[in-house]
């Protein structure tokens, strides 16, 4: 069996366990990133990660740490300056993007003799990750998952109609809850599928459930399968064909969008009695 | 259950509210009325507690529970969400409870499991009101629910309201600018714009005569809500 071929190589187990852990988390917290009309702030936040990362190279510690936090930082940022209310959200995203993109590339080119290429995090890189990072990620994704669990109906209501969450519980809290985990799931996608791909991992799975879901929870379980075939399809195809594997993940998931579309398109009557 | 007493808010330096007061009693079914900007919604978040006064002070009967009925409903529709999941938000999982409050706002059992952007303006807030039913609350606050809804739907979710405040007792605060249809629901009708008016008929009120020909206003600025009886006989004192 040739596929099989593929689990003598460790670093492709590796980026098959952590492919697929990265496209759980991302696809159910794609369907509250979607629904909060927030799909700009995940991509904002990648790209500020890159100034951690930029920081990492910079002071030569750990670029996926220092990209945490530098997300963690840029997504407090962002909640503090939303709250004042007085300027358009998606203007502020793209100064804190932009602003970090620049950031990160002077940070960069102040040290350009260093090893480390920032080319592995804007579009990266899952088949060197290591078994450190292995587990790191893996269980960063855990962390986002069983926190989506626990806290699904207040998240649900966070998203959907905040103003009825902050009668029932403290809607500061979740929303600063709501931003880590966006954290988390951009210091575990930009080693993955890099910064600047990351937001396609959130959103396309979501677009292509929604046609064929009535629920929220049928949704998110149609986006993960979209989204963990896609990465499996991706790695597959990048392996054998020795393809960029970001390139050939995000291709399969528009791959996937386009047939869902024509699929719908010849059998939308059967959905609309469903 | 709300006592209100000479309350203020500022939000980024611009007064929104000044001196209201206002109370609103255990059974009753209150109106608030007033035009755009007047401050409905802010008043609204202050009792919900989004806010906290600049001046005076707002007295809530504690451990009451609310419900709150938005305004614009908020549901994007981008991502579908079943009934059932938007009567969860309210944080009742028990399904029998949920098809109890569908049953109370007159929807069918078999709504539950469908997707809450295909229905029609009118079940969807339908749905909104059993969302706010199902934590069985002491106090429901409307936040003009009825925008965009068509007018056979209203008088039948204005016949739902009364029937509420009736038979279950529910304590109810519409907001609307639609006078006409309230004034014969409600107990009082409280007339807004930044202030509390007082002494004018809300329906005075509603034809912008409230704000400036009330004599009452300009010599008397505490404020008292509007009494209003069900008999209609209520008469602006200008």
């Amino acid at each position: 069996m040739f596929l099989l071929e593929i689990f003598q190589y460790d670093f492709m187990v590796r980026a098959l366990v952590v492919g697929v852990f990265t496209a759980i988390c991302t696809a159910m917290l794609g369907n509250f990133v979607v629904s909060a009309r927030q799909a700009i702030v995940s991509d904002m936040l990648a790209h500020t990660a890159l100034v951690g990362v930029g920081l990492g190279v910079f002071l030569q510690v750990s670029p996926s740490f220092l990209a945490f936090v530098s997300t963690l930082v840029s997504a407090l940022m962002l909640w503090w300056l939303n709250r004042k209310k007085n300027q358009a959200p998606e203007a502020i995203s793209m100064l804190l993007l932009t602003g970090g993109l620049a950031a990160a590339l002077l940070l960069v080119h102040l040290n350009k003799n260093n090893p480390v290429s920032l080319e592995t995090y804007l579009f990266g890189s899952i088949l060197t990750i290591t078994d450190t990072e292995m587990y790191l990620f893996v269980g960063m994704s855990l962390l986002v998952i069983a926190t989506l669990l626990c806290f699904w109906r207040s998240f649900l209501t966070l998203v959907f109609d905040k103003d009825f969450l902050g009668i029932k519980a403290h809607r500061t809290f979740y929303e600063i809850m709501f931003m880590f985990l966006i954290a988390l799931v951009v210091g575990v996608g930009l080693k993955v599928i890099g910064g600047l791909l990351i937001g396609a991992l959130l959103v396309i799975p979501v677009l292509i459930a929604q046609p064929f879901s009535r629920s929220f929870k049928g949704n998110n379980i149609g986006s993960i399968v979209v989204n963990v075939m896609a990465m499996i399809i991706g790695i597959l195809l990048s392996f054998y064909r020795d393809v960029p594997a970001s390139s050939s993940i995000i291709l399969t998931l528009i791959g996937f969008y386009l047939l869902s579309g024509l699929f719908h398109f010849y059998f939308k009557k059967f959905f609309a009695a469903a | 259950m709300i006592k209100a007493n000479k309350l203020g808010l500022k939000l980024n330096g611009n007064v929104i509210l000044d001196d209201v007061s206002f109370s609103i009693k255990k059974g009753e079914y209150v109106g608030l009325i007033g035009p755009n900007g007047a401050g409905k919604t802010s008043l609204i978040k202050l009792i919900l507690g989004f806010y906290k006064p600049s001046k005076g002070s707002l007295a809530i009967e504690p451990n009451i529970r609310i419900g709150y009925v938005p305004q614009s409903y908020t549901l994007s529709g981008v991502v579908p969400i079943s009934v059932k999941e938007v009567l969860l938000m309210s944080g009742v999982s028990s399904e029998k409870i949920q098809l109890e409050n569908l049953d109370k706002v007159g929807l069918a059992a078999s709504l539950l499991r469908q997707n809450f952007h295909q229905l029609s303006g009118g079940q969807k807030q339908r749905v909104i009101i059993a969302r706010a039913l199902c934590s069985k609350p002491d106090l429901i606050v409307f936040d003009e629910p009825l925008n965009g809804v068509d007018f056979e739907t209203k008088l039948k979710i204005y016949d739902l309201l009364s029937a509420l405040n009736k038979t279950d007792k529910v304590t109810i605060l519409f907001v609307s600018h639609e006078v006409d249809h309230i004034i014969d629901k409600c107990h009082h009708i409280l007339c807004l714009n930044k202030t509390m008016h007082t002494g004018c008929h809300p329906l005075d009120f509603a034809k912008g005569k409230g704000a400036t020909d009330c004599p009452v206003l300009s010599l008397a600025p505490q404020v008292v809500p509007v009494h209003h009886t069900h008999d209609n006989k209520s008469s602006c004192s200008c």
